[in-house]
């Protein structure tokens, strides 16, 4: 059907609609979306949100006390643990021990250990199934129980 | 002028469904339009450069919150707000910040995953006296 405005010539067909200007816009946006978008990597652990130690809301159980002394090694009550390699099975049984008790797990570090060695001490024992878990003030390496 | 002069060789109905073959370019581009406006946070950039620790463990999802973050050099930020160094902030300084922090209901501690874990004694001990309900450990999740 022909339509003449008054304008256009008789006799010559419009596009229905301008997809040029259309396309444009869309990239323009799709530009900007893609430039100013960052993918982060981030997520978070959740630390207990208490002021002396795990043991505030816990008054009845003994919260089971981790050193962490590097990426690999723990200390547990005097002893040095190695948890990162086989398993261990006086480890294992301190670990379901607090489990079963519904104990806290209260993590310090030794001077010796960096963030990443807390991290990747919390993520083990997070992976254990311990679920209340605390970082405690960090202690000298000589300072034992 | 090019355009209006109707060539003898192409019928008109064949001109009219020319742009017919962009339609499957803007449905692609207006996927990743979508894609990227659905899966992008528009996030403002960490104050100060920090290697996020790496960790396996299941995590929660980042809080849309105030963060606090204690860079490689050992300084620290408040959002974008520069505290100095940490080892020289005073008792005053960690009073102000507290202060700060009794406003907030949660925080985001983003610190380097290479700083020794003795740095992070006097900023939980800040973080929690200033009696904050929520306080979450930025990790890095990527293998």
């Amino acid at each position: 059907m022909e339509f003449n405005n008054g304008f256009a010539p008789t006799g010559h067909k419009h596009s229905p609609i301008g997809l040029t200007s259309l396309i444009d816009v869309v990239f323009i946006l799709l530009l900007f979306f893609m430039l100013t978008s960052t993918f982060s990597p981030l997520s978070a652990l959740k630390l207990a949100p208490v002021n002396t130690g795990a043991t505030e809301h816990l008054p009845d159980t003994e919260p089971l006390v981790i050193r962490v002394i590097n990426g690999d090694q723990w200390r547990i009550k005097s002893a040095v643990v190695n948890y990162a390699g086989n398993s261990n099975s006086h480890l294992n049984q301190l670990l379901q021990q607090a489990i079963g008790n519904q104990a806290a797990v209260l993590v310090h570090a030794e001077t010796t250990a960096s963030i990443q060695h807390l991290v990747t001490s919390l993520s083990y024992l997070e992976k254990q199934g311990v679920k209340k878990l605390n970082i405690g003030e960090s202690t000298e390496s000589s300072n034992v129980e | 002028m090019l355009n209006n002069q109707a060539s003898p060789y192409v019928s008109a109905s064949r001109r009219a469904v020319d742009d017919s073959n962009m339609i499957p370019l803007i449905n692609i581009v207006f996927l990743l339009l979508i894609f990227f406006m659905v899966a992008g946070t528009i996030a403002s950039r960490d104050a100060a450069p920090f290697d996020a620790p790496h960790s396996q463990a299941t995590t929660v999802p980042l809080l849309e919150t105030t963060s606090i973050v204690l860079a490689a050099d050992r300084s620290l930020w408040l959002d974008d707000q520069s505290w100095g160094a940490l080892d020289e902030l005073t008792a005053y300084d960690w009073r102000q910040l507290q202060n700060q922090l009794a406003e907030k209901r949660s925080i985001l501690l983003k610190a380097d995953a290479n700083l020794p874990a003795t740095t992070l004694d006097p900023l939980l001990k800040h973080l929690r006296a200033s009696g904050l309900g929520n306080i979450q450990l930025a990790v890095d999740q990527t293998p």
